[in-house]
């Protein structure tokens, strides 16, 4: 493991990132492999055995001292945290504060999803019908489904992009997401992949995918 | 208009404090205790209220709720008034510190605020971001909110066979409703799916454990300032101030649920308080509502009453008494009977190499907890050297948070979960639920050596 310098290690750590789908998981405290695990490790390693050291210099009735030692430690720690929460903030400001609530998801990395569930909404909402998100992009193909609802949308995390043709019934909605092996018939009015084919018809393409209704 | 329907729709959630505060008629650091357990009453028992209308056929309309809401608090009066002779509370007198002390509360308290004010604006402003929120948590809550009523969500499978299109799908059609139907009641309450406000409760989540942590530590003997600074390491967690912020998981609600459970519990062994032991129920059971772990963490309980009911080497006689039971689990369990959503065939069990070193990275190393997971032992260790004793006043506590520990630890290691220590993607938020209980630990710890230099210095004199 590569020691980082101290000017590198600081820089590192008190550089604010922004949220992303990682931070519900974990925080780092840094950003580059061999400063993760550090700051902690650093002060930890200080803050501890300075407290043990001040109860034993100053006798049993130092115990709140000792305290006060690791507050301050947790405090060291505390800080950059704080002050990344901090830009974190005002980045949400500045996206969110001023958009209605219905289009703040549209601000976010999920823009994509949530304008692509909101073009085919009406179209579905004005003929129902249970729809198949297909899409091999885990994330396109979650966060569309998510936007759908309180459609009937059907949404497979693992498995194939589309089940058997029997379990599809004429009627259903089939929207198919980029990146996708399926391919579209127009002659003979079939989604096909590989060998599998679903009769269906196309209702709309657009640059973020298309829409088709099962015969 | 939104924001001032969104308080409003918090005012059902925070009822049982009402209900609790006339039924304990609390003092002091006790009106804490009374805000944190309420306000968690709340959030578990508003969803069930819902869940039980639905049940009899009674759709959710936002206007029969608030009818309902207004019965039950007019029904306050009904609840029977604390008397005033009731046992005094076994708290300190709560002297404030003098000098220093002070400035150090006064310090403390403006750092708390401004994290809370923080979190609370990004909860205002931020929609609905991360992933298990969308991807089996809100869906339900969408569609609950959107027809009045608790739709089925069914797996793939069975979807798929379904002719009725009031039957939907998500990733874990199974997962308890305590969740999506805090969501669904905001929608509800505001009128339709805010992507931000449907995350208030998370904030009243974080204000009920914070409440109750201060409340039970001082119950427990806690000086002001001591029980202070614990609140401040406890609130000021990265992962948990980052399940606030990124609201939407049911994390935080099962790590406040077990912190309070498990905080009731060991002050109802110490003091013998029957309202104590009943708060300690209702948590417990709360726990299962909330998560499928949460039933095992609710039994992780029950070694802290063995260790209570047998003494200090009580918890020696728990922790074999776990292990025996785990064995006998693994041996003669049958493997596809599902309990709380898992069953011994799905979890695939085999030690996965590399899932410890990360477990070790994910509580020590990475900043999830600043060193708060560094506390717990070393003031264990400091406790068993210095202060012996402590150890068999908190005998139930370290039952309770060894025995999740191992179950945490096999989770991690030997089942088809190990791939989310692996890659970190599980472990952090899954600590989450022991973390707040397990500073609890570390406060109970510091004092006892607090009380031992104390006795100490008696005997000088």
């Amino acid at each position: 493991m590569t020691i980082p310098e101290p000017g590198a290690l600081l820089k590192d750590w008190l550089a604010p990132a922004p949220w992303d789908a990682a931070s519900i998981n974990a925080h780092l405290a840094a950003s580059t492999p061999e400063s993760i695990g550090l700051p902690v490790l650093l002060v930890a390693a200080v803050t501890l055995p300075s407290a043990l050291a001040w109860r034993w210099l100053r006798g049993p009735a130092s115990w709140p001292g000792a305290l006060a030692i690791i507050a301050a430690g947790w405090l060291l720690l505390d800080l950059p945290w704080q002050w990344e929460l901090a830009h974190r903030l005002a980045d949400t400001q500045t996206r969110f504060a001023a958009v209605p609530a219905t289009e703040r998801p549209g601000r976010t990395e999920h823009a994509g999803a949530f304008n692509t569930a909101n073009s085919v909404s009406p179209i579905i909402e004005a003929s129902p019908g249970r729809i198949f998100v297909a899409s091999l992009d885990e994330g396109i193909g979650m966060l569309t489904a998510y936007y759908l609802y309180p459609l009937n949308p059907y949404w497979a995390r693992s498995g194939p992009q589309l089940p058997p043709p029997g379990s599809v019934r004429p009627g259903d909605y089939i929207l198919a997401l980029p990146p996708v092996t399926l391919r579209y018939d127009r002659d003979r009015r079939h989604l096909l992949d590989g060998d599998t084919h679903w009769p269906a018809r196309l209702v709309t393409a657009r640059p973020w995918g298309a829409l088709f209704r099962a015969l | 208009m939104d924001l001032a329907l969104a308080l409003l729709a918090l005012l059902p959630l925070a009822l049982p404090v009402l209900w609790l505060w006339r039924l304990l008629a609390p003092r002091g650091a006790r009106r804490w205790l009374v805000v944190g357990y309420g306000l968690l009453g709340g959030l578990l028992g508003w969803p069930l209220l819902l869940r039980g209308l639905d049940a009899l056929g009674i759709p959710l309309a936002p206007g029969l709720l608030w009818v309902l809401f207004v019965g039950l608090a007019l029904a306050t009066v009904l609840v029977p008034r604390g008397r005033p002779g009731a046992p005094a509370p076994v708290t300190n007198p709560g002297i404030l510190p003098g000098g220093n002390g002070r400035l150090i509360l006064v310090l403390l308290g403006a750092l708390l605020v401004l994290r809370l004010g923080g979190l609370a604006l990004e909860v205002y402003w931020r929609p609905l971001y991360p992933f298990d929120a969308t991807m089996h948590w809100a869906t339900k809550a969408r569609v609950w909110s959107a027809y009045r009523e608790l739709l089925p969500f069914v797996d793939n499978a069975q979807w798929l066979l379904e002719v009725d299109g009031r039957v939907f799908t998500d990733h874990h059609p199974a997962y308890p409703r305590t969740v999506p139907l805090l969501q669904a009641w905001m929608a509800l309450a505001v009128g339709y799916w805010h992507p931000s406000l449907v995350n208030l409760p998370w904030l009243l989540c974080v204000l009920a454990l914070g409440a109750a942590f201060y409340g039970q530590a001082r119950e427990a003997g806690a000086q002001p300032l001591a029980a202070l600074v614990f609140l401040w390491f406890l609130l000021t967690l990265p992962l948990l101030n980052t399940h606030v912020a990124l609201a939407g998981y049911a994390d935080l609600l099962l790590g406040t649920a077990y912190c309070l459970a498990l905080m009731a519990l060991f002050n109802a062994i110490q003091q013998g308080a029957r309202w104590q032991w009943v708060l300690a129920f209702g948590c417990a059971l709360g726990c299962a509502l909330i998560k499928n772990e949460g039933f095992f963490w609710m039994l992780t309980l029950l070694p802290a009453c063995w260790a209570a009911w047998r003494g200090g080497p009580g918890l020696l006689l728990a922790m074999a008494a776990v292990g025996a039971v785990a064995v006998a689990v693994l041996l003669f369990f049958p493997r596809e009977l599902v309990v709380a959503g898992h069953s011994l065939a799905s979890l695939d069990l085999y030690y996965r190499p590399g899932s410890l070193a990360a477990i070790g990275r994910s509580l020590f190393l990475f900043d999830n907890w600043h060193f708060g997971a560094w506390l717990p032992p070393v003031l264990l260790a400091l406790v068993a050297w210095r202060a012996p004793w402590g150890l068999r006043q908190c005998a139930p506590v370290l039952a309770a948070l060894g025995s999740a520990l191992v179950l945490f630890i096999f989770l991690f290691t030997c089942t088809q979960f190990a791939i989310g220590a692996i890659r970190h993607t599980a472990v952090g938020r899954i600590s989450l639920h022991l973390l707040p209980a397990s500073l609890f630990l570390a406060g109970l710890l510091y004092g006892y050596l607090l009380q031992e230099s104390q006795l100490a210095k008696k005997e000088e004199r």
